[in-house]
Order: structure tokens, then sequence, then C-alpha cells
């Protein structure tokens, strides 16, 4: 599959917010959640914004004491991890200025240090959306329920 | 399994005509069952009147706002129309209904213009339509004995928190409880003790605001505002919490489903409509001898609270996420690892109440 020019953020099955420096992502489709902070919040925040993948990288190599080859590498593997995760779409046109919101580049500074980006995963409230009655229902169609009581649909307290 | 969009935007116009013949069903259905029933309610500072098409509907689904009772004949910003086709004869008409449609899709559905809304709470068979331009929303249940365990302890949830989300009032899934001067947001996922902690704190004379949903707000210092006076409980938590016994409303099916407690009846004195947020709790079960508070950061108070939350509620307003991110920002949060001695957990909240800042305090 070819990569994508730029990407966005799938909206609006997703949403994110981001608090010192860790971006919190919640997939309302799935039901799962994610975190990601240091070299993934920068990446993410690039991404989100429509900053096309060659730029992120490049910005990334002026930032973090990193090589051209890792930050590339290490770009499109967590942007095909955000793909895969429906948390990122491509997108169609209009991609943003490196710059935009991304953080200013240590161009002659002092370059932090790099750790591969993590994308944390948690899929352990994905029952909220489970609780499908269209499961539940008998062959007359809802809201006719089956005899059997609705398995598991209490709701967490 | 295979995973539907959560919304699929529908024509406005279908929206609108749906959203009319569920409210021409109340018409008829009240017109059928005798005079038209109207309560009124104070809830998140906002007049919100509930009007029932016939009797039975009535008492299962206010008495949880009954707190919040005000005068009748207050102009409305919020009013909702409750019928059922069963105490009424009158049936959901194709246009209403469709349902099979909606339901395919899982909850919500949304108008392109986000104008109506419409959802099922799962699994309650109740049908919510909400028109956010006028104000007017329609609740249809197939009959009154259809009211579910959602709809006893928690009605309306999802019109409320629709409506209340675009008027910068938050449904959060949380706890509120809290002294005069201020009250803690205790949040987590199922399980984390969330409940258990609100009552323990009940029954220790602290004021309350709700164990489950709560709005939260920025008017401009953070405020938790009460939604209903009741409370839900496994029954092995109840038994931890004895002095509760009286307010359980359905004793006999403690078996089947949670305890819900009606509070308003038996702490009356004890619950309060909004109370400045001093801080927010995140919960950690433990067996330790003595409750144990220590500062966390916003991003773990944040993801304690918002998944749950945004998952829970159906058509989650798009800055819902930013909305709790806002508040979140501004008040301390702890992580409390709880004691098995539920009183020691509900005196260490007090306390740290009482050391916390109040916002505009003059020191």
């Amino acid at each position: 599959m070819a990569e994508p020019h730029a990407l966005r953020v799938n909206r609006p099955n997703v949403v994110d917010e981001t608090l010192d420096g860790e971006a919190l992502i919640v997939n309302l489709g799935s039901g799962v959640y994610y975190s990601i902070a240091g070299t993934g919040e920068v990446i993410w925040r690039m991404l989100s914004q429509g900053v096309p993948l060659i730029a992120v990288a490049e910005n990334l190599q002026q930032r973090f004491d990193v090589t051209a080859e890792d930050a590339s590498a290490a770009v499109g593997a967590f942007a095909g991890q955000l793909l895969a995760e429906e948390l990122l779409v491509p997108a169609d046109a209009d991609v943003a200025d490196v710059n935009s919101g991304s953080g200013t580049s240590s161009a002659g500074g002092t370059r932090a240090p790099w750790a591969v980006p993590e994308l944390k995963r948690y899929a352990d409230m994905q029952d909220l959306l489970l609780l499908d009655p269209v499961h539940d229902v008998n062959e007359q169609g809802w809201p006719n329920a089956n005899a059997a009581p609705l398995a598991g649909t209490e709701r967490r307290g | 399994m295979a995973e539907a969009p959560r919304t699929k935007p529908l024509d406005n116009a279908a929206e609108g005509q749906r959203f009319a013949a569920l409210r021409s069903g109340f018409d008829q259905a009240a017109g059928r069952s005798g005079p038209i029933i109207e309560r009124s309610f104070c809830i998140g500072g906002y007049a919100v009147r509930i009007r029932f098409a016939n009797t039975g509907l009535v008492e299962p689904l206010t008495l949880p706002f009954r707190h919040l009772e005000s005068a009748p004949g207050d102009a409305a910003d919020l009013t909702i129309s409750v019928w059922d086709s069963a105490s009424s004869g009158t049936r959901l008409s194709a246009a209403a209904g469709n349902l099979r449609e909606h339901h395919e899709f899982a909850t919500p559905v949304t108008s392109p213009a986000g104008g109506i809304l419409t959802a099922y709470m799962r699994p309650n068979p109740g049908l919510s339509m909400l028109d956010m331009h006028t104000g007017e929303a329609v609740y249809w249940l197939p009959g009154a004995s259809d009211v579910a365990f959602e709809d006893r302890s928690s009605p309306f949830r999802g019109i409320l928190s629709w409506w209340m989300s675009r008027r910068l009032r938050q449904f959060v899934h949380g706890a509120a409880v809290g002294t005069e001067r201020g009250c803690v947001l205790i949040v987590g996922k199922g399980g984390s003790g969330k409940s258990t902690t609100a009552l323990s704190c009940l029954l220790e004379g602290m004021l309350y605001l709700g164990d489950d949903n709560c709005l939260v707000s920025l008017d401009p210092d953070p405020f938790a505002w009460s939604v209903y006076s009741t409370a839900k409980l496994h029954a092995h938590n109840l038994r931890r919490l004895p002095g509760l016994g009286d307010a359980i409303a359905n004793k006999g099916r403690l078996h089947l489903e949670k305890g819900v407690l009606l509070l308003n009846d038996h702490f009356t004195g004890q619950l309060r409509r909004k109370l400045p947020l001093l801080a927010v709790i995140v919960p950690e079960v433990s067996h330790a001898a003595r409750p144990a508070l220590r500062a966390c950061s916003s991003m773990e108070a944040l993801t304690a609270l918002a998944p749950s939350t945004l998952l829970q509620l159906s058509a989650a307003a798009p800055d819902s996420l930013k909305q709790m991110a806002e508040i979140i920002r501004r008040v301390p949060a702890f992580k409390m690892a709880l004691s098995e001695d539920v009183s020691a957990n509900a005196r260490e909240l007090r306390a740290l109440l009482d050391r916390l800042p109040v916002a505009g305090a003059v020191p």
C-alpha cells in the first residue's frame, strides 16, 4: 500500500486531548482508548494537524538525537499503527505547515534524547459499547426481547 | 466482532419528520389518557419541565429528581414529553419508528446539523429524541411496565447529557461528595469504589451530589452539580453500609440487579444541588487498614474520567473531552488507596476538603 502523504484525525469517531505533554485519544467507535507521551505525542500532534509524514520525520531529526533513517522509519511505523487503529485516516488535501503547533525545532541547539514512539492501547472499557440489544431481541425485532435476560447488561457502577 | 459506526448521519428532514411523529404520538396519548401531568426541576441551573401523557410513568421517572424540584409554571429551558404505547393504546407511528434502521447502527443517530439527536440508551427499550434548537425532547417506552433499571436510577440520561453538554454542563461518569466548602469528584471505571466511597461519605454526614453521574462546569470556577438523588450499589457492598437499608427501593431484586437507593427521603438535609469542585479523586481498591492519598497527574485523572464518560454517553458533544480536560486542569488530582474501613475513607476525604483552597476565596 502506498504511504499516504498526510493524515487527519478520524473525527467524529475519535476525540483527543493533550495534557502536560501526554495525549489521551478515545475511539468512540471501538471503545478503545490510547495514551501517547514523549516522542509519540510529538508525532501525534504533527500528524493530527495534517503535517506530511516526510516533514514530520525531518522535524524530529532536527529536534531529537535520531538519524534521518530512524526518524523516517519510526514515523512510518507509528503512522501505520495509528491508521490500523483508525485513529487517523488519509487526508484528502490541504496539508498543514510543519511548524503549525508542532513545537519549535532546535536548529542549532541541543537535540533531545530520542525514544521510539509508543502507542499505549486500553480496551478495558470496550464492554460499554458491546451492550448491544441488536443481539438480544427475538425474531420480531426490537423492542421484543429474547426470553432470556440480557446477558451482561448491568452497567458499571 | 465487526465494529459498527457509532454515529450515522441522517437527513435533517427525515429526522424532523420522525421527531414530529414522536411528539404527535405524545399528543395522541395525552388526548386518550387524560390531562397532561407536569413536573418542574432545576437541573444544572436550568429549568427542565417533564410532561407525562399519563400517570404510570410519573413516579418512577421523577423520583430521582425530587431534590431538584422547582415551582411549577416556571418557563422551561428544556421540555421532555414522556409517553408509552401500552398505557394509551397509541402506537409508535412508522415515521417515528423505522426503529430497525436506527437500531442496526447502534446509538446514536445524529442529524447532519446536529439539531436532532436520537438514541436508544442500551439496554433500555426507550427511544429518546431531542431537538437541540427548540429544547424539546420526547421519550417513548413500549409500556409503563418497561421502565428499566437505568430509568429508575438515572432517567433521561441521554437527553440531559446531550442538552447540557452543549451548554457547557458536562455530564460525567463520577461521584461527587463534599462539605459546605466544596466537593471532590470521584472518578474511575466500574468497580473502582466510586459508589461505596460516596455512600460512606453520606453516612459520615457529608454532602452528596451523586454516586455515578454528575454535571461539571466552569462558572467560571469549577463546580459539580447533582442530577440524581439515587445511588446504585451491589448487594455485597450494601452489606458494608448497613445504614442505607431503608433507602433501598428494590430489595426484592437484589439477586438480579444492583440495589437502587432513593436517598431523597432519608438524607434530605445532605443533598445539594451544586458545590464548588475542589479536587478529583481516582480511587484504587486496596486492602490497607488506612486510606492513603497521593497527588497524581491531571492526565491520570482525565484518563480515569473521560473514556468511561464518553463511552457511556451516546452522542457526547464534540468538545466534551475538551470540557473535561479544562475542568481537570483547574483542580488538583489525587489517587486514593481505599481502606477496607469505609468510614476511614470518608474521614480522609473530609480532611482533604478541609485543607484544600476554595477557588475565589480570600486568603
